[in-house]
């Protein structure tokens, strides 16, 4: 039996980049501390600020919800859970439940949003519109633009100051390789802890991006949460590719996820020098932000005959209800 | 030369895989004859989560759990 390098309880894992064994209960600490360090050291809560959280209902953002919950019973921010409901039939519709039930549990708010109400369309019928008009666009960039866009309205609308999303660490090393691979250099500066749009723009972070998936698999296994590992049955493309391939590397290398995180933090600061200075307009047709005149939810939607709905996503009774239950709100 | 017998199960699927291995192997030998990357999966050795360098005995039941979502 392999013994916890720290105090010799019975080990669950073993993390390669240090080869220190570590039982559940230091594994959870040592989560749990890297989460923290990782919001103090880029300040990515400011005391009293309104955090919308991004909660899918998997492993990750099931962690997120916890540990959130956790620190903001502890430091002043107040807690706003969103989900948004692409209409994955058989993963999102079970996801959502998971997450309804989770927030219950912590005595939290949680709006869902779903693309049928604001697009008119789910993702499974955009999959089958791309298919019938011949479209190459694959389905992740349409689920992946219009799922940003609707958080930011909705996390807008709620008076949010920050969105929290729980991309790990494995999630932003692929995104920092696709982007480097699909020469997307303002894509590319997006990625970091924390990512400060113009006017329009909810800020976001990512208090997870230090942490491997594994560890936040067996986080929310070990502290027993609920939460649903299946994965989306759209997922495919390089991405995929770009994943096996790094972690065949990182089987080989340990840190090598670490090494191009490091590296690419390194570098962040000085792509905006390379990047031309944009002005903020409103989209012509939806009237959100974007740099250009009308912006990617619109010009993807017209690709497959389909168009933004409703401007306002949350009703002003809701907002009124959300008012008289947080004083001072 | 002797050999140990151990089963493997991947959570959500029924089949179950019995391998035969060498007396010294530890479950990263199980996961590359299965074709699991240690990065994508947690493992549960006789119920247990273990670390993946744990060594196998004969007779021992693993469980893969794929933790790898897509979104
Ligand atoms: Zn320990
Ligand atoms: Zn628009």
């Amino acid at each position: 039996m392999l013994r916890c390098s720290f105090c010799g309880r019975r080990a669950v894992y073993h993390q390669r980049t240090s080869g220190v064994l570590m039982c559940d209960r230091c594994l959870i600490r040592s989560v749990e501390r890297r989460f923290q360090q990782t919001i103090s050291r880029y300040k990515l809560i400011a005391p009293n600020d309104r955090v919308a959280l991004a909660v899918s209902g998997g492993k990750d953002s099931t962690a997120l919800l916890y540990l959130m919950a956790e620190r903001c019973q502890r430091y002043d921010c107040e807690l706003i859970t969103i989900t948004i409901d692409e209409g994955i039939r058989g993963y999102r519709d079970l996801c959502i439940s998971l997450v309804k039930k989770n927030a219950k549990a912590l005595g939290l708010e949680h709006v869902v949003v779903s693309f049928e109400r604001a697009f008119g369309s789910g993702l499974d019928r955009i999959a089958a519109l791309l298919k019938d008009r011949g479209i190459e666009q694959g389905i992740c960039t349409y689920c992946g633009v219009l799922r940003r866009s609707l958080l930011n309205q909705v996390a807008r609308e709620l008076g949010a100051d920050k969105i929290a999303t729980a991309h790990n660490l494995d999630d932003e090393v692929q995104a920092i390789m696709l982007n480097y691979i699909r020469a997307d250099l303002s894509r590319l500066h997006r990625l970091g802890p924390i990512y400060r749009k113009r006017e329009g723009f909810v800020p976001r972070i990512k208090p997870l991006r230090e942490i491997p998936e594994k560890e936040i698999a067996l986080y929310t296994l070990l502290r027993g949460f609920e939460v649903n590992f299946s994965s989306c049955p759209h997922i495919g493309g390089m991405r995929v590719k770009i994943r096996n391939f790094i972690n065949e590397l990182e089987a080989e290398h340990p840190t090598t996820k670490y090494m191009i995180l490091r590296m690419f933090d390194r570098l962040r600061p000085h792509l905006s020098d390379a990047l031309k200075e944009f002005n903020m307009r409103r989209c012509q047709i939806c009237g959100e932000p974007t740099p250009s005149d009308v912006c990617r939810v619109c010009e993807l939607l017209e690709q497959v005959g389909l168009e933004r709905r409703e401007k306002t996503l949350i009703s002003e009774k809701q907002k009124e209800l959300w008012r008289r239950a947080r004083p001072g709100g | 030369m002797s050999t140990i017998k151990v089963s493997v199960r991947v959570a959500g699927k029924g089949e179950l895989r019995k391998l035969r291995l060498s007396p010294s192997s530890d479950i990263l030998v199980a996961l590359k004859e299965t074709g699991h990357s240690p990065e994508t999966v947690v493992v549960r050795l006789n119920g247990r989560i273990v670390p993946e360098t744990e060594k196998l005995s004969d007779g021992d039941e693993i469980e893969i759990i794929p933790i790898v979502s897509g979104g």
